[in-house]
């Protein structure tokens, strides 16, 4: 049975409260949900081949620049960090939405995240590899990164803890890490279902290797609901204090338009709002092509939209307070940054780029029509990545760009491999998104069953209500 | 330019003169000369005993340098320099202090020369029509030309040796004429003494009397003979330690900014046609009260002076200033001013009576100066005639530099034979039948003459790498004495036996090499009456200033002077003193002379004059004067150089004998292309940031509150309290009001730590590694200050607490340290660091040095490797040298013991580094004088570097 | 061993109610989803591992404090931007982030090793079925050698909606 099997009833209950249509029995939902990894559809193949030889052009880049030096990248004094550092903010601040879905609203009891959480978990993890990649690659001489790892060398010399990049490391690896076990612990479940269910010979080995031997006695279960809870509680803070320590890369600096409070509250919010607009990116789409009308419903994409407006109206508040304290506070430096230099210097283009994607564009998730419309939520989600994107950029090259002595004053422009290179790491992350869905069930599906039996026990049949 | 420039022919060249640099070729090549790079010494050195500055054990302690005296002529003026050895390898230059021209300072040719000894664009092979020959053969074809009508081509020279065998030459050749031919030659500034006094004669001024400075079209204070010796003067009168000291005053008037000009109290641009206007008009003003004056003079002058009327408020309070300072003035004009301006100008010293006091005249310590001799005419006219059988150019590169209508790269092929003795194959090599290897100053014997005719020596520091000769060994050539071993030292030796007499020569000989100069050989000031007559008949003739056409004004280069320097890597990449441009040369003009025309920055220009024509970049200068142009000469070289070839453009194919400094009538068209300038600095406002960056005051507001930066001066309060470290904490200061920016330090400092260079890419990119660099920042129509910006040393350093890796930290001496070997290139030090001086080694820059060039390497110095940060050491290894020594004469350091690279070459004296713990240093004095601030100082990074505001003394009258 | 099959998740609760209530104690459940009220019923404890996962935190802030504190102070003191050796303030990011580290991969740990995972193969498996529990099927464990048994269990189970009810040795 493939997921090309229509599940009745969709249209005529597809209400944006609905977060589960129909009533469809274990066995059904969950050859729904299996056999989108037993038979894929044909397409996905070709996706991997165009993503997968994207990524061997990224790879291609990044031997280029380890073997030849940074200089092949447009950096300069003074603007020392640039794309690199653009892109590792605006990656990592990606993933975050995925962790906040799976970890932030399990511990509220949302029953809308189950049929997204592993999905967006995904993301994270991918979106995190994409973003380790580049403090390391971005160092002068990268083969050394380890030294900002305490490890007892012969020199007895140690990392300085008190700048801010051993504690992206530990961040970083940590997030990482949880997110992983968090992810994975979600999957071993469903990864025994599809051992059961898969017809090969191969395939009942490789997901039974990986189901680590899950039979679901009662015991474990119990177990497994409060190890789940745990990670959860852990992630949550996890994932608060991860951006806001990325933030910390700048707000420790002495830079004007770096050297900012607000910082770390500023980054979550627009981490969760890049992130949000990546899952609903990845979402729609996927929708559609595997026909989960039924499990992903207007209500996921109304709720989402929803979040992207919230975090959105953070962000903007951000700048808005930004630019007031600079003026406030009566600081040469900081009123040359903020009422000169962003807004109408060399980079000013960026500037006003992240006003209209970010702070324009979301206004039109006021009205629930526009919320619950597929399409146009797309075109949103694109361009708040976009501006997200810039936003970064602005704040880290703008600031560098024009400090304290105008002599050393210089704009920065990217060079090609600067491009290739972040032009890669979204071929590499669409190249991991999809090997995923080929392989994993990428909606849970014990926990779906879960949350239909807790919703028929609420409401003996008529369409399911929630949240 | 000629025929060679077709590939083929260049191609064979190229094989002949420079063989290909590889690693094996060159380890072929001169093998032997790596032993210098290892311990064992003097593998390549002189096969003849040179003598150090100061005693010193025999043998060579590997690990410690030796200091040897010698000294480098430029267009025959010399300066005495202490050349510092490595086991037999010169790697860096420093000022000889015991030398008049000298005083221990040095500016960017000195400290660039050494460079151009490890070129490797340098000849290794006499050649005969293309062919490697043998020294032998050259000398022995050369041996018996007595019948011939022998030309010789040399530069400038005051040379006792060089004169004593042109004499000798003429004797045994009567055919043999001389040439001598400087591209920025003192022609008119002879002329004009010639003029007033009836002789050439050479200017000598005494700056440290001066109160008031008028310099017309003349900078001063960073090129001309004696030019650091006027810094140094210049410098000390506006010295200010408190608010009692008495300052003088400088006004300049010139067309493009010049370093002199930045220095200026006022300065007033002018194209070159108002120049010699202004001048007449000062002198007007001057000469009126003048008895013996004639009116005439004043009628002439009056007429003469008219095109400058607009600026007779100006010329009125100047010559108000200067009549009120009598005898405590000075007045000083460029060669490239015509006779009669000079002339004019010794007018004005003597109604002012500075002469014997500010001002003295002697003759040149040039050989015929002022002759006909020095005039290329001669030999051109003689070339043309086809009245020339032999033709030997000793030195120079006059095919490339003598004026485009005498065409000299067509006529040298009239010659019935020709030689040339050249630093590499040039554009003079090309035409001529022999060429021979010129040996590089730092090999070779010789002597020459300062510019108060001290004698001086040149003693070489290492054996000729590829069998350089120098000219004297060429001219002995000519005596028959070719074949002789000896060479040079001989020459020098026996000369100087013949005048010294034998008895106690020795002595004698080895105290003059070893200090590098003769006592009591300056060449005494004469009286001079002026002939007034003359002087009226000149200014008559003076030429009407032609119509509002543009101006053109030829100049020599800053960095590259006349183009000898134009393939040396440090001088190129150096960014130019004013416009900050680095690498090519680029048409100067005004703002609003670029909108009347209708260009901006990098449109290309096309410029032709008499049928020859160049394309040329535009660029913006500050304080241009408006309906000028300006174009430094020297640049777009052509020949095998590794570096400096097509480099700029070559503005000489504009320059002809009639209009060799400034012209009116070149036609100029837009072509609409844009040529990429590699600009070091491309913001010059202050943007309101005066008080945290740079503080700049009058003298009268300066004497109502000295103390008006004390409040930049003391570190914001801090939760941290910084820890007493070692009895030593080195500190710097740096006097705003005496650095003229003229960038001395930064070749300095590049020479001595090994700064890699990153080319005309890497500047425009934004990647220049100068650990030191000149920061100018404009302040009105007049004003462009200069303010060394090196590492700061904070002891509140922003780069270090954000350096994960502990690669940058700090000492207890109070050092910021590098630590290359653990920075892993984060570069958030940079960052962070609010004065940015921190520099990064985006490329592996010293990986495809060759390895001759390697040998200018300073071996106490690391050579930083691909992604590493790098930065201003303070020189530390210079201060850990001082203190082994110390240590190892029981005692403390003293202060003065340490000079950084910086302060050492400094001509004003402007930096001063020492320990900021010892009450009694000067470095602990400046640092709590008045006027001493930091930059940046409520960041509350407590920097060791602190600066003293500049103060500028404008005239009442003219202060706005 | 008896095994009671449901194929629906209401009927296996309600049963394991009724067993709980005439007093069995040694049950056990194989159900594709957790089912919390069962759990009640089977008489599965709590698990203790919060309090485990709380330990490995501690640790976790107390090690990374450790080793900042000394090697930035202790091992390799060196003067670094006038800032105190023992900067407390710039520990606290690291010392919470190793805290989450230490106390998340000790829930994932202890979670798969006290259930016996990972296994590749245990008994259960030769059970024929047994697949389908991961799908759409909930089997109820009862052992004979409960105090509470009695051999009518079987047609109570059928009673409670039990498709099958088998009897296997374990």
């Amino acid at each position: 049975m493939t997921a090309a099997v229509p599940v009745q009833g969709i249209r005529e209950d597809d209400r944006p409260d609905v977060v589960l249509i129909g009533r469809p029995g274990d066995r059904e939902l969950t050859a729904q949900l299996v056999g989108a990894v037993l038979s894929p559809p044909p397409w996905i193949n070709k996706v991997l081949l165009v993503t997968g030889f994207v990524t061997l052009i990224l790879f291609a880049a990044v031997t280029y620049t380890v073997l030849t030096g940074i200089g092949v990248w447009g950096n300069n004094i003074p603007v020392a960090w640039a794309f690199a550092i653009t892109n590792f903010v605006w990656w990592i601040g990606i993933g975050h939405a995925g962790t906040f879905i799976s970890a932030f609203l399990l511990l509220l009891e949302q029953k809308w995240r189950t049929s997204i959480n592993r999905f967006a978990e995904a993301m994270t993890l991918f979106a995190v590899v994409q973003a380790g990649l580049f403090p390391v690659l971005h160092l002068g001489r990268p083969w050394f990164f380890y030294w900002l790892i305490p490890y007892p060398s012969t020199m007895d010399v140690w990392p300085q803890f008190r700048s801010s990049l051993p504690w992206d490391v530990v961040a970083v690896s940590t997030y990482f890490t949880v997110s992983l076990l968090f992810w994975y612990l979600g999957c071993i479940p469903d990864l025994a279902t599809v051992r059961d269910m898969a017809p090969e010979k191969w395939r009942r080995r490789v997901y039974g290797f990986f189901a680590l031997g899950w039979r679901g006695t009662a015991r474990t279960w119990s177990r497994y609901r409060i190890a789940y809870g745990i990670l959860g509680g852990l992630a949550t803070p996890l994932v608060i204090s991860v951006h806001s320590i990325v933030s910390m890369d700048f707000a420790i600096a002495q830079l004007p338009g770096w050297h900012s409070i607000i910082f770390p509250p500023y980054f979550v919010a627009g981490a969760l709002f890049s992130g949000f607009a990546m899952v609903l990116t990845l979402l729609i789409p996927i929708r559609r092509l595997y026909r989960l009308e039924n499990v992903i419903t207007t209500a996921h994409l109304d709720l989402m939209a929803k979040m992207i407006l919230l975090t959105g109206s953070i962000v903007a508040y951000s700048y808005t307070v930004e630019i007031f304290l600079a003026w406030y506070s009566g600081d040469v430096f900081e009123r040359w940054m903020h009422l000169h230099s962003r807004i109408q210097g060399p980079l000013a283009a960026t500037f006003w780029i992240v006003v209209f994607c970010n702070v324009l564009t979301p206004q039109v998730l006021w009205f629930k029509r526009w919320r619950t419309s597929p399409r146009l939520l797309f075109v949103v989600t694109i361009f708040v990545q976009l501006g997200m994107w810039m936003e970064r950029f602005m704040l880290i090259v703008t600031s560098e760009a024009q400090d304290f002595l105008p002599s050393s004053w210089r704009t920065y422009r990217p060079s090609a491999i600067d491009m290739t290179i972040l032009f890669g790491t979204m071929g590499f992350f669409l190249f991991l998104f999809f090997l995923l869905i080929k392989y994993v069930p990428f909606i849970p599906i014990a926990e779906l069953k879960e949350t239909r039996f807790k919703i028929e026990e609420e409401t003996r049949g008529g369409p399911v209500m929630g949240p | 330019m000629t025929t060679s420039d077709d590939p083929p022919i260049r191609a064979r060249r190229l094989e002949q003169f420079r063989p290909e640099v590889t690693r094996r070729g060159f380890m072929h090549a001169m093998g032997a000369s790596f032993g210098l790079a290892g311990l064992s010494a003097c593998v390549r050195a002189p096969d003849k005993e040179i003598l150090p500055y100061s005693r010193q054990p025999p043998e060579v302690t590997p690990g410690v340098a030796k200091h040897y005296a010698t000294s480098m002529s430029i267009d025959g003026y010399a300066t005495g320099l202490l050349v510092e050895s490595h086991e037999g390898r010169p790697t860096k230059v420093e000022g000889n202090p015991d030398h008049p021209a000298s005083l221990g300072a040095t500016g960017i040719h000195e400290q660039g020369m050494v460079l151009s000894l490890y070129d490797p664009s340098r000849a290794r092979a006499v050649a005969r029509g293309g062919q490697p020959a043998r020294w032998a053969a050259f000398a022995n074809a050369h041996a018996t030309m007595a019948a011939a009508k022998v030309h010789f081509l040399l530069e400038p020279t005051s040379s006792p040796l060089r004169v004593n065998l042109i004499g000798r030459i003429r004797e045994a050749i009567p055919g043999a004429t001389f040439h001598f031919h400087a591209p920025l030659s003192r022609n008119r500034a002879w002329d004009g003494a010639a003029l007033a006094f009836g002789r050439p004669l050479d200017v000598r001024y005494d700056l440290s009397l001066a109160k008031v400075v008028l310099a017309v079209d003349r900078d001063f204070l960073a090129s001309g003979p004696g030019w650091l010796v006027l810094a140094r003067q210049f410098a000390d009168g506006r010295r200010l330690l408190g608010q009692s000291d008495s300052m003088n005053r400088l006004y300049v008037a010139e067309t493009a900014l010049t370093v002199t000009g930045t220095a200026a109290d006022h300065r007033l641009a002018l194209r070159p046609s108002q120049i010699v206007a202004l001048t007449a008009l000062l002198a007007e003003r001057v000469l009126a009260g003048q008895r013996d004056a004639p009116p005439e003079l004043l009628g002439a002058l009056e007429r003469a002076a008219s095109p400058a009327r607009e600026h007779a408020a100006w010329a009125a309070a100047v010559a108000r200033d200067l009549l009120a300072n009598r005898g405590a003035g000075v007045v000083t004009v460029g060669d490239a001013q015509p006779p009669a301006v000079h002339a004019i100008v010794h007018a004005m010293n003597i109604a002012l009576g500075n002469v014997d006091r500010t001002v003295r005249y002697a003759p040149p310590p040039i050989f015929e100066a002022g002759e006909a001799s020095h005039d290329l005419g001669g030999l051109v006219g003689a070339l043309a005639a086809g009245q020339v059988d032999y033709l030997a150019i000793l030195g120079g590169n006059p095919v490339y530099d003598a004026y485009a209508d005498q065409d000299l790269g067509q006529l040298v092929a009239k010659a019935r034979g020709s030689v040339y003795l050249g630093p590499c194959a040039n554009e003079t090599a090309r035409p001529v039948d022999w060429f021979v290897p010129e040996a590089h100053l730092l090999e070779s014997w010789g002597d020459g003459r300062a510019f108060d005719g001290t004698v001086s020596f040149a003693q070489p520091l290492i054996a000729p790498l590829f069998g350089g000769r120098t000219v004297d060994e060429v001219l002995a050539v000519f005596l028959g004495q070719g074949a002789q071993a000896e060479g040079s030292h001989a020459l020098l030796r026996d000369y100087w036996r013949g005048k010294h007499g034998a008895t106690g020569f020795d002595a004698f000989w080895e105290s003059t090499v070893r200090r590098g100069l003769m006592d009591r050989t300056a060449i005494p000031t004469l009286e001079q009456r002026i002939a007034w007559g003359r002087l009226q008949a000149a200014v008559e003739k003076l030429p009407a200033s032609p119509a509002d056409a543009l101006e053109i004004q030829l100049r020599g280069d800053p960095r590259v002077y006349d183009g000898r320097f134009a393939n040396n890597a440090w001088l190129l990449e150096l960014p130019d003193p004013v416009t900050q441009l680095s690498w090519d040369n680029a048409a100067l003009l005004s703002a609003a002379t670029m909108t009347q025309l209708g260009v901006q920055d990098e449109d290309v220009l096309e410029l032709s004059y008499e049928g020859r024509s160049i394309r040329v970049p535009v660029l913006a200068a500050h304080g241009q004067a408006d309906g000028s142009l300006t174009l430094s000469l020297g640049y777009g070289r052509k020949g095998e150089l590794a570096v400096g070839r097509d480099v700029g453009v070559n503005a000489y194919a504009l320059r002809t004998s009639l209009a060799p400094y400034a012209n009116g009538r070149i036609a100029l068209t837009k072509t609409g292309e844009q040529f990429p300038l590699a600009r070091a600095q491309l913001e010059f406002d202050l943007h309101g940031r005066e008080d945290d960056i740079f503080f700049h005051e009058s003298l009268e507001e300066y004497r109502k509150d000295p103390r008006f930066t004390a409040h930049k001066n003391t570190a914001p309060e801090t939760l941290y309290d910084l820890k007493p470290g070692a009895p030593r904490q080195w500190g710097m200061s740096i006097d705003l009001g005496v650095c003229t920016g003229c960038s001395a330090c930064v070749v300095a400092c590049q020479a001595e730590n090994n700064v890699p260079v990153v080319g005309r890419e890497g500047v425009r990119k934004g990647r220049r590694m100068h650990w030191l660099r000149v920061d100018r920042y404009e302040a009105g129509e007049e004003q462009l200050f200069a303010e060394p910006m090196l590492c700061q040393h904070c002891e509140k350093a922003p780069c270090e607490y954000v350096c994960p890796v502990n690669a940058t930290n700090h000492s207890a001496d109070g050092l910021n340290q590098m630590v290359y070997n653990r920075c892993v290139g984060t570069r958030f030090c940079s960052n962070n660091c609010p004065y940015k001086v921190r520099r990064f080694n985006f490329f592996n820059y010293t990986d495809d040095i060759t390895p001759l060039e390697r040998l200018v390497l300073n071996p106490d110095v690391t050579v930083r490797d691909r992604g590493v940060m790098e930065k201003c050491s303070y020189c530390v290894q210079r201060i850990r040298e001082a203190e082994i020594h110390a240590g190892v004469e029981a005692r403390a350091v003293r202060d003065g013991d340490i000079r950084t690279a910086c302060e050492q070459a400094c001509p004003t004296k402007a930096i001063v580094f020492g320990n900021v713990a010892d009450a009694g240093a000067e470095v602990t004095r400046l640092r709590h004088a008045d006027r001493s601030f930091a930059v940046l100082n409520d960041l509350g990074t407590v920097p060791r570097t602190r600066y003293l505001a500049r103060i500028r003394n404008p005239n009442p009258e003219l202060a706005r | 061993m008896i095994i009671a099959e449901f194929d629906h998740a209401q009927d296996i609760a309600s049963a394991a109610e009724r067993l709980h209530e005439s007093g069995y104690t040694r049950l056990d459940a194989y159900t594709p989803f957790p089912m919390p009220e069962l759990e009640k019923h089977l008489g599965i404890p709590r698990s203790k591992l919060n309090v485990s996962v709380f330990v490995a935190g501690v640790s976790g802030t107390a090690l990374s404090f450790l080793i900042i504190w000394w090697t930035n102070a202790i091992s390799y003191p060196i003067n670094v931007g006038g800032r105190p050796l023992n900067s407390f303030v710039t520990d606290i990011p690291i010392m919470f982030e190793t805290t989450i580290l230490f106390a998340a991969a000790t829930a994932f740990i202890l979670m798969l090793t006290l259930s016996g995972m990972p296994r590749l193969w245990d008994p259960s498996v030769e059970l024929e079925g047994i697949e389908r529990t991961t799908i759409d099927r909930y089997w109820l464990l009862i052992d004979p050698l409960d105090s509470a048994f009695d051999p009518a269990v079987v047609d109570e189970m059928r009673q409670c909606g039990a498709l099958a009810v088998r009897r296997v040795e374990s």
